[in-house]
């Protein structure tokens, strides 16, 4: 192992994934830019070009509960955070202004304590107000902060009971009417006669209030999806209201219009409703803007709408009903508010919903490909951390909910590239229980021209019960015999190759399905292909099986019978390891060796994910404890280890090509996602995120630096690599040789298909005349035949792993094989006698 | 943007090959030519202007393929002539006849150049060799021979048929080889350097026509009704037989560059198969039985004669360049006419309209969640009749919305028939029998309550309970089918494991199909 292994050296980052939604976006009083706060820190979003111009990020690392717009100097924002500090930042410059604290425990209070503050308004220059969680309250309370001679922030408690959600407070006309919703009800203040009403509300619950800019009207929603209109609410007890029903489900958010002649509003429904205020019937929509709606916000010029939407992006609208402009960040999966996260069949990826198809590089684009908005597929460039873009894979309509419940909509399960990048297989399902439930293969041809994928074939129902695995053979499919492999509920798996349209006047080509396998009609798991794509493993249960992929022949079974859980995961190792295959089930992690046909070793470990390297022999498991492993395939003691990379289950993990340059000594890194939607990357400690030089470096450069290390690297392994795969070829039957394939191709390729046979001629002499020493072979054979006994021996646990149930290691026997093929000695006995049996016969 | 509903285009399985039908259609309705008595030959120059030569009765004529008219007549024989056949290059004609001699012709002065003798019957067919100047003659004294072109000197006489010579060709790819067929019911092919047979297959009826590949590795035989198709690298390995004809086949020729194996039959049938599969892609049907055939080597010509003396010459009719030019001068004219016509200037480049696609109605009603509404507008009978798949998809689309029941509830009388009637109808449609089957399910779920009411969908229900057991039915043969074959198929991969059993045994590779449920998967290529 190298002294100073780089892999020991990283550091988790939070790449992406932040919320663009979680706060309502502010405009900047001249309307051209927008301001969203992520987490601890704010973007600033230009309006024109939807580009992220700036950052404004307090030194405090707590999260931000709101942000108002200074109303005495424009320029000027004032951040809060949960813990009491406010900012004031000057927007054009990103300089902080001001620093101040609000005592939240202050000496004139005695039982109270406020643990956190939870929204803020600012109204007016002396007084603002914050939302509040005071102890012994399960809801927030609302404060009143003003600035007196005694001291700069008095805290005086209004009211209690305020709905928790961004929505209930709100003020207008200049600031001196201030409008809550409470659990029962609606508050309303005269800011400065300090008049106060409260309007009972009946059984209905209110969900979010806005205010008239300078009139005494407020308007408020409800889950019933009514709107009302609360006119002369300070002077009467039974104001008089106007009722505006149009949503079925809770409205989301509500905001007037700049001159207070419109309500924009919208919701569960995707559609932003523009209602006129002095007449009910008069409304105009705009639907399908997506996904459901969290915030509606108005600038003040130029009358701009600002929409939050819950798949993490923001779309601005203009006067005209056209949307202008879109946010987006890193797409977040969407799940209905009333459904939990867990999907009813396990043929997803994680067995989430979020993320469901996982995490896939794009070969070629070097991006990121994952679930995004409802039945669409995320391209996101880890370089640049930036979304590039979507791809419609199902072509459906988003259908909202139902008041009561929400509709399943098909999403994509599974996603896989072919190495060139030409071809995308993507699976897609919908589920209901106890409904009809659809499955859909569809394959994606790369149009270089247009730049885009293309649908090229699409295939109802191709397995009973869903696709539980699908991977493509990592080979390029120059000469046609590129195939894809799924396995499926229906206790099967299926081959599919491209057939080419034998037509002399066009050329098409589509994929068909060319075989079926079953295993002793056990439920078929994950499938992998090896490294070079001859052999294909698909898990049945707890048994490995192993095909070939040219004549779909079967070469062996694998499982022993103290591992007798369903395998959940498998991966073959990469380069000198790429005869072995990593398995996880529930409880542990096994590591087979396909030539040997023996069980290499095992250790007991919950993984929640597991990622093998393209570039190195390097794997990555995820336990379901938030630890990462790296180790390497050949052996059971980890490279190197983190602890709780993680605050929540880590749901799926990849190898991208190495996003540091600068780095030069490692070329891939890792990246995972967890389900709390934040994608995460393994990067060297001092490795800069903003290095802005190093990552345009890297998009001006070749995809894959070659970097002088790299170069080592390779020499490396190319010394290593060519006596392993000599073996791995031995085992798939009497090819490497030249001559061989030769013979081979004039008995088994059809005559028809065929150059003249004095084409060959040369060729097949040149191959007889070439000395080929078969004992030089057989030694070679022989040497790996006893490496591979010696490796064969159950290594000792060495993985340090925090769980009380430790597997007895050294009971294990070595591993029990069912059905064996022949022993190696065998095939390469029949090696050598190949060539006897066509010259002689 | 409202996304529309997904209707799956249908295609049948032919469908792929529909380029082929349309490349074949092409061909114009022949010309019909009458000739004394039957055609016993024909062949087409392989030079340009590519001449038809037709042999019929004691002569040759040279038919000019554009006009199709006779250009040429060779009438130096005293008794039937036969086979006349072309040079590569279009100069030289030989033909066989009944003098028990061949006759070499120069095609441009028609001067007779050569006679050559030696047989003791007629000589049937003849031909020349590729690269050197010899030719071949089969002849019916069960004997071929081989001469020298400019002595005449016969060079070799091959003895080894049983019975008359009828038929032969020589191989571009191998001119050492010569190969004859007989009514012995065997195909020799012999070996020029050594004067040997090397290889001889039996046909298993009378041979009438042979064929090799251009890459000389697949030889075609004729006879009876059947095509056989041979590995002649693997020594004779029987590939294939094709079998499509119902009367003799009596001519084979390659088309479309050796991409497509065309045979004529005595059943007056062309038929056209493509040479990766052997399945026929096209049959051309003549009014009498067919005895030769030819193409010209672009497809442009195709000559076919008849047995009662008709020669039927048809053309390849290219849809001329010209036509849009004459369609736009068309629309100008029509512009002109037109009370809107202004005189723009005809510009080289315009702009073209965006053409929106007019949304189906059902798709508006959708919008719109109007369900019921939406379910109505395709249970018309243009929907029943013509576009069921409209229909499914939009059972589909309410299944999907959870609209479903809401769309089907709350029908009565005709609208509860339609419904019923067009599940009757296409409900054991495989494409559509997994939404059909839900949709029944659940219709005959909300009908429950009503059974007995009405006469007329108490009549359907039992049409549509039939119709499912007529499916069942179906399905179980279905199955005992594909048991009985599994059977078969599970015997004969034993053998195919190793490769050199395959090499040597001569039965075809049995393919592994699909199984049935792979094959119900609808494939559409977009």
């Amino acid at each position: 192992m190298i002294k100073e292994d780089p892999l020991k050296n990283l550091e988790v980052q939070v790449k992406n994934g932040g919320t663009l939604i979680s706060h309502r976006a502010v405009f900047t009083p001249d309307s051209t830019s927008l301001l969203v706060v992520t987490g601890n820190k704010i973007l600033i979003y230009n309006i024109a070009t939807s580009r992220c111009t700036g950052t404004i990020e307090p030194p405090s690392a707590e999260d931000i509960c709101n942000i108002a717009i200074d109303p005495s100097e424009e320029d000027t924002v004032l951040v809060c955070t949960v813990k009491g500090l406010l900012y004031y930042y000057r927007i054009s410059t990103g300089e902080l202004k001001l620093r101040r604290h609000l005592n939240l425990a202050p000496k004139n209070w005695t039982a109270t304590v406020i643990l956190s503050v939870d929204n803020i308004v600012y109204p007016n220059p002396t007084n603002f107000f914050i939302l509040a969680t005071v102890e012994g309250y399960p809801l927030p309370s609302l404060y009143s902060v003003s600035e007196t001679m005694e001291s700069p922030y008095f805290l005086e408690r209004l009211c209690v009971d305020i709905v928790r959600n961004s929505h209930s407070l709100a003020f207008g006309v200049g600031g001196k009417f201030l409008a809550a919703i409470q659990e029962k009800g609606l508050y309303v203040r005269d800011c400065v006669r300090k008049v106060v009403k409260k309007h009972l509300y009946g059984d209905r619950k209110l969900t979010s209030v806005a205010v008239h800019p300078y009139d005494w009207v407020c308007a408020t929603g409800d889950d019933t999806g009514r709107i009302i209109l609360w006119v002369n609410s300070l002077e009467q007890n039974s104001p008089a209201k106007t009722v505006f029903h149009w949503h079925t489900l809770p409205v989301g958010d509500l905001s007037f219009s700049v001159d207070g002649s419109q309500i924009h509003s919208g919701g569960g429904e995707c559609t932003l409703v523009k209602w006129d205020i002095s007449h009910v019937e008069n409304k105009r929509t705009i639907p399908r803007l997506g996904l459901p709606i969290r915030h509606v916000t108005v600038s003040s010029k130029s009358s701009l709408t600002a929409v939050s939407q819950a798949d993490n992006s923001i779309k601005i609208i203009d006067s005209h009903n056209k949307v202008i402009g879109n946010i987006q960040n890193i797409t977040q999966c969407y799940i209905p508010e009333d459904e939990k996260d867990t999907v009813a069949s396990d043929s997803t990826y994680g067995g989430s919903r979020v993320y469901q198809a996982g995490l896939v590089e794009d070969p070629i684009r070097h991006a990121l490909v994952m679930n995004g908005k409802p039945g669409q597929l995320q391209c996101f460039s880890f370089a640049e951390d930036k979304h590039l873009y979507d791809l419609d894979i199902t072509n459906q309509n988003y259908i909202t909910s139902e008041r009561n419940k929400a509709i399943p909509f098909s999403d994509v399960n599974h996603i896989s590239f072919s190495k060139n990048g030409r071809w995308l297989i993507t699976s897609e399902s919908r589920f209901e229980e106890g409904s009809f439930t659809e499955t859909r293969l569809k394959f994606w041809k790369f149009d270089s021209v247009k730049q885009k994928f293309s649908l090229n074939t699409s295939i109802d129902w191709p397995h009973e019960n869903g696709v539980v695995s699908l991977k493509i053979q990592p080979i390029g499919d120059e000469d046609g015999t590129l195939i894809a492999a799924t396995s499926g509920g229906d206790r099967r798996f299926k081959t599919w190759g491209i057939v080419h349209d034998t037509s002399i006047h066009s050329k098409s080509e589509w994929w068909n399905c060319e075989n079926v396998g079953t295993y002793r009609n056990l439920a078929a798991g994950p499938l992998r292909f090896s490294a070079d794509g001859s052999l294909l493993a698909v898990s049945f249960f707890r048994v490995l099986t192993l095909w070939t992929t040219e004549n779909h022949e079967f070469k062996g079974a694998l499982s022993h019978q103290r591992l007798d859980e369903p395998l959940r995961m498998i991966e073959f190792g990469n380069k000198t390891c790429s005869h072995l295959v990593v398995c996880s089930a529930h409880s542990y992690l096994a590591v087979w060796d396909v030539i040997a046909f023996s069980l290499l070793w095992a250790v007991p470990l919950q993984v929640d994910s597991l990622a093998v390297d393209q570039f190195s022999e390097n794997v990555a498991v995820f336990s379901s404890k938030n630890h990462a492993y790296i180790f390497r395939a050949s052996d059971p003691e980890p490279i190197a280890v983190y602890n709780y990379v993680s605050k929540s289950k880590v749901l799926s993990s990849v190898f991208v090509s190495s996003i540091c340059t600068k780095n030069t000594e490692m070329e891939s890194t890792l990246l995972f996602i967890n389900s709390s939607q934040e994608l995460c990357s393994f990067l060297p400690k001092d490795f800069q995120k903003n290095d802005k030089s190093a990552s345009i470096k890297y998009s001006s450069n070749s995809p894959i630096p070659v970097t002088p290390f790299a170069q080592i690297v390779a020499d490396k392994t190319v010394s290593h690599v060519p006596k392993l795969e000599k073996g791995l070829q031995a085992t798939s039957g009497g090819v490497g040789l030249v001559g061989a394939q030769i013979v081979q191709a004039v008995i088994e390729s059809s005559p028809h298909t065929m150059p003249s046979i004095s084409f060959y001629c040369e060729q097949l002499l040149n191959a007889t005349t070439a000395k080929i020493n078969p004992g030089e072979r057989f030694q070679e054979m022989e040497k790996l035949v006893l490496d591979s006994h010696l490796s064969n021996k159950v290594k000792a646990l060495k993985f340090d792993v925090d769980q009380p149930e430790n597997m007895d290691v050294d009971d294990t026997k070595p591993s029990e094989v069912v059905d064996v093929l022949p022993d190696l000695s065998i095939i390469a006995d029949e090696n050598i006698s190949w060539i006897h049996n066509i010259v002689f016969s | 943007m409202f996304k529309k509903t997904y209707v799956a285009p249908f295609q049948p399985s032919a469908a792929p090959s529909s380029g082929d039908i349309l490349y074949w259609k092409k061909l114009s309705s022949p010309i019909l030519l009458k000739e004394v008595s039957s055609i016993d030959y024909i062949d087409i120059s392989p030079a340009e202007p590519h001449f038809i030569g037709v042999t019929c009765s004691s002569r040759v004529q040279l038919y000019h393929p554009i006009t199709r008219m006779i250009h040429k007549n060779l009438n130096r024989f005293k008794q039937a002539a036969f086979g006349a056949i072309f040079r590569k290059d279009g100069r030289l004609l030989l033909a066989g006849s009944d003098e028990n001699a061949m006759k070499l012709f120069d095609v441009s002065s028609k001067n007779l150049l050569r006679v050559f003798k030696g047989h003791e019957r007629a000589v049937h067919r003849c031909a020349f060799m590729p690269t050197d100047n010899h030719i071949v003659s089969y002849s019916d004294d069960k004997t071929l021979i081989q001469w020298d072109l400019t002595t005449e000197e016969m060079l070799h006489k091959y003895i080894g048929h049983t019975d008359y010579v009828r038929c032969g060709t020589t191989v571009d790819a191998n001119p050492n080889t010569i190969v004859s067929g007989s009514y012995d019911h065997t195909v020799k092919v012999w070996d020029k350097r050594e004067k040997t047979e090397a290889l001889s297959v039996d046909h298993g009826a009378p041979v009438e026509s042979v064929l090799v590949s251009p890459s000389g590795s697949l030889l075609f035989t004729a006879g009876a009704t059947e095509i056989r198709v041979w590995d002649c690298l693997a020594g004779g390995r029987l590939l294939s037989k094709i079998s499509q004809h119902h009367k003799t086949i009596t001519c084979l020729r390659f088309g479309t560059n050796s991409k497509r194996l065309i045979s004529a039959s005595l059943d007056r049938h062309v038929k056209i198969y493509d040479m990766t599969n052997f399945e026929v892609i096209q049959t051309l049907t003549y009014a009498s039985p067919i005895l030769s055939l030819g193409i010209s080597p672009n497809d442009n010509v195709l000559a076919v004669g008849m047995s009662d003396g008709i020669l039927a010459i048809s053309k390849r009719e290219e849809t001329p360049e010209e036509d849009r030019e004459e369609r736009e001068a068309l629309v100008q004219t029509r512009r002109k006419k037109a009370k809107t016509f202004s005189d723009f200037a005809v510009t080289d480049y315009g702009i073209k309209e965006k053409s929106t696609e007019a949304e189906p109605v059902y798709d508006a009603y959708l919008r719109k969640f109007r369900y019921s509404r939406a379910l109505d507008t395709v249970l018309s009978d243009n929907y029943l009749y013509k576009d069921p798949a409209a229909t499914v998809a939009l059972f589909q689309e309410l299944i999907r919305r959870d609209g479903l029941k809401k769309a089907l509830a709350g029908r009565t009388g005709k609208s509860v028939n339609k419904v019923l009637r067009f599940l009757i109808r296409h409900l054991r449609r495989p494409r559509f029998m997994r939404v059909l089957l839900h949709v029944s399910h659940v219709f005959i779920d909300l009908l429950a309550e009503k059974a007995g009411e009405d006469q007329r969908v108490d009549q359907l229900l039992l049409q549509l309970c039939d119709e499912v057991n007529k499916e069942i039915l179906y399905m179980t043969e279905l199955m005992e089918v594909q048991g009985s074959l599994e059977m078969i198929i599970s015997n004969s991969t034993e053998f195919s494991t190793g490769p050199a059993i395959m090499s040597r045994s001569t039965v075809p590779a049995v393919k592994l199909p699909p199984s049935q449920r792979a094959s119900e998967a609808v494939v559409v290529s977009v």
